[in-house]
């Protein structure tokens, strides 16, 4: 559990195990809910009230994001890694080929995800700060936010002295997943390598909201731990973002595992009845809060998801570096993907079940 | 009822209309037109210059509907007058001053956007702020020189209706510049009762492009407008707790 909770997991767990159909009805009906509901609304029994959920958090969707949908897509600057994480194909012992790409190379990637009418990019990159010191992220940034309006970044963990640079280079939004809130299972799947530190992480998305740092975007891999435990630790880890950093809007993310090339299998598999469930839970909990829905996921399920829950999602994704200037796919990806639809071809799904994809919703003005 | 003039400009529709979370660009405009809006706010953060395809302005008949661009994404005076400059260097003086620094409720922040608004209008924007409905801070944005108020009815997007009416009604009966409500209006009779209460317009957004049908809710909101306010033209008969009865009884002493 995410540590200086009150309650312990066994209490968290046993809590969830006795709640009730009409405590999960009772939780529907409030106007103003809390941490407490999202625990009903995550149980087992909740289930069976799914399609009143569906129609709550749709409602809540269409009121905080109206029918509109916003397009983002990941751009990765280097596979190179110097972790461990036994999910993950940058794993530093998986011997392939890495590279981390350079400014010109990154340009060039920018200028063709550009050219598929994409406006706010993703920055991604394994850890290895001897390829990336922070004057190079800080050129990089520099240079992106000529071309997008809305920049995020995915990387490793930086101090918060490295997000104020960036976030005055031009970072908008941070994310930074926890990838398991259990600590014994965050050790054991993180054997070496920096990343190995379960608080050093936990602290790390506090230092963007120190930085000033817009959007924190938060989650866990889906499929690792209980998905039920893992939620009630986002859900506080959320709570507790959301009081400390007044000015910084939350962003969830749900990444479910994919299989990677080195065979690792979903711990505890998570099915998508669940991942919906999940969703919901958490919509109708912090309805004003981002959701993002990724590529992992399929183009049906993307489609579904959009209109109770996701109000941004990943379009064209390649997660390779230079993936996107260089169309054949040789280098080693972090994942495999599930929705490969274009751009175009996601418009258009989303015009016929009547969501307007946005690609500019910022501007660098501000 | 006065007719309603902002700075030099007069408006004959008293109600205005955001142009986000619509579900296409044929839908905001068909809305647009259906409102008969002479007045409306777009976010600087959905403009694309650039890319004509993806532009909201394209969408929107400027030969009938006045552009306020509005500062949405501000979270304090300095990025809210960054977006203000920008938006003029493109031909837009009007300017709906936002800043709201808190992502979850959107709620304005009142010190920075006095701050914003003073410079701006020695800058010569006409500002219409965005503020909760703080009487005070109303007459602290007047005696700056903005052109209007715009206090929430409630936040923004929650179509709630008019939460805040008690200070609403203070702030109209104090104020010497149009006051229109903005945020919270969710439902025609909510716009219906910000023009009895007195406001001078009421802005509207969520409740419009968020309905399942947004062109016949804008037309529902136009009708509840106007009849608001031939409303209050008709001169309405005083409110009493007592029962009268229609045909009083010193009628018929009249006739006998």
């Amino acid at each position: 559990m995410l540590p200086y909770l009150k309650k312990t997991e066994e209490q968290v767990n046993t809590y969830i195990a006795g709640v009730t159909v009409d405590m999960v009805k009772g939780s529907l009906r409030k106007e103003h809910r809390d941490f407490q509901d999202l625990l009903n609304l995550i149980s087992p029994v909740a289930k069976q009230a799914i399609g009143e959920m569906r129609s709550i958090a749709a409602a809540y969707r269409k009121m905080h994001f109206g029918k509109t949908v916003r397009l983002y897509t990941p751009l990765y600057i280097s596979n190179k890694c110097i972790n461990s994480c036994a999910y993950c194909d940058f794993n530093i012992k998986n011997k392939s080929e890495r590279k981390t790409l350079t400014l010109e190379e990154i340009i060039a990637e920018a200028k063709a995800i550009k050219a598929l009418g994409i406006d706010s990019l993703l920055l991604v990159a394994g850890e290895d700060p001897k390829s990336m010191p922070i004057e190079f992220l800080e050129q990089v940034v520099k240079e992106m936010k000529k071309y997008f309006s809305y920049l995020s970044i995915e990387i490793f963990p930086l101090s918060t002295e490295g997000y104020k640079r960036l976030f005055d280079a031009g970072v908008d939004g941070l994310t930074l997943y926890q990838e398991t809130y259990n600590q014994k299972l965050y050790e054991e799947l993180h054997p070496s390598g920096p990343k190995r530190d379960y608080l050093s992480r936990i602290d790390a998305i506090s230092r963007g909201g120190k930085a000033g740092i817009r959007t924190l975007g938060i989650g866990f891999l889906l499929g690792l731990y209980d998905w039920r435990t893992e939620s009630a630790s986002l859900a506080a880890h959320a709570i507790w973002l959301r009081k400390h950093f007044w000015k910084s809007k939350v962003q969830f993310s749900f990444p479910r595992l994919t299989p990677v090339s080195t065979g690792f299998q979903a711990l505890q598999p998570v099915s998508e009845e669940e991942l919906e469930q999940m969703m919901l839970a958490f919509r109708i909990v912090f309805p004003e809060s981002d959701m993002t829905i990724s590529t992992r996921e399929s183009a049906e399920f993307r489609d579904n998801i959009v209109m109770s829950c996701a109000g941004n999602i990943s379009a064209e994704s390649k997660v390779t570096p230079g993936g996107y200037a260089d169309s054949e796919d040789k280098d080693v990806g972090q994942f495999m993907l599930n929705d490969t639809r274009s751009t175009k071809q996601i418009k258009e799904d989303l015009k016929a079940i009547g969501f307007e994809t946005v690609s500019k919703y910022w501007d660098k003005v501000i | 009822m006065k007719a309603l003039k902002i700075a030099d400009t007069e408006f004959k529709s008293r109600l205005f209309l955001g142009t986000g979370k619509f579900s296409s660009r044929e839908a905001m405009k068909n809305a647009l037109i259906a409102s008969e809006t002479e007045l409306v706010t777009v976010a600087l953060t959905r403009v694309d210059f650039d890319n004509k395809e993806d532009d909201i302005l394209s969408a929107i008949d400027t030969s009938k509907v006045k552009i306020m661009l509005n500062t949405s994404g501000a979270r304090d005076a300095e990025e809210a007058i960054r977006i203000a400059e920008f938006g003029r260097a493109a031909g837009n003086n009007w300017i709906k001053l936002e800043i709201h620094p808190d992502p979850t409720y959107l709620l304005p922040d009142p010190i920075e956007t006095l701050k914003a608004a003073e410079i701006l209008v020695k800058k010569g924007f006409i500002v219409l702020p965005y503020i909760n409905a703080d009487p005070v801070l109303a007459k602290r944005l007047e005696d700056v020189g903005v052109h209007t108020v715009m206090p929430l009815g409630a936040p923004i997007g929650s179509n709630q209706g008019l939460q805040t009416e008690a200070m609403l009604r203070i702030i109209i009966e104090q104020s010497n510049i149009p006051v229109i409500v903005d945020a919270g209006i969710g439902l025609p009779s909510h716009a219906a009762a910000a023009i009895e209460l007195g406001a001078d317009a009421v802005l509207v957004n969520t409740a419009i492009a968020a309905a399942d049908d947004p062109v016949l809710m804008a037309k529902a909101f136009a009708m509840a407008v106007r009849s608001a306010e031939m409303g209050i033209q008709a001169g309405p008969a005083s409110a009493s707790l007592t029962a009268s009865s229609t045909s009083p009884q010193n009628t018929f002493n009249d006739l006998f």
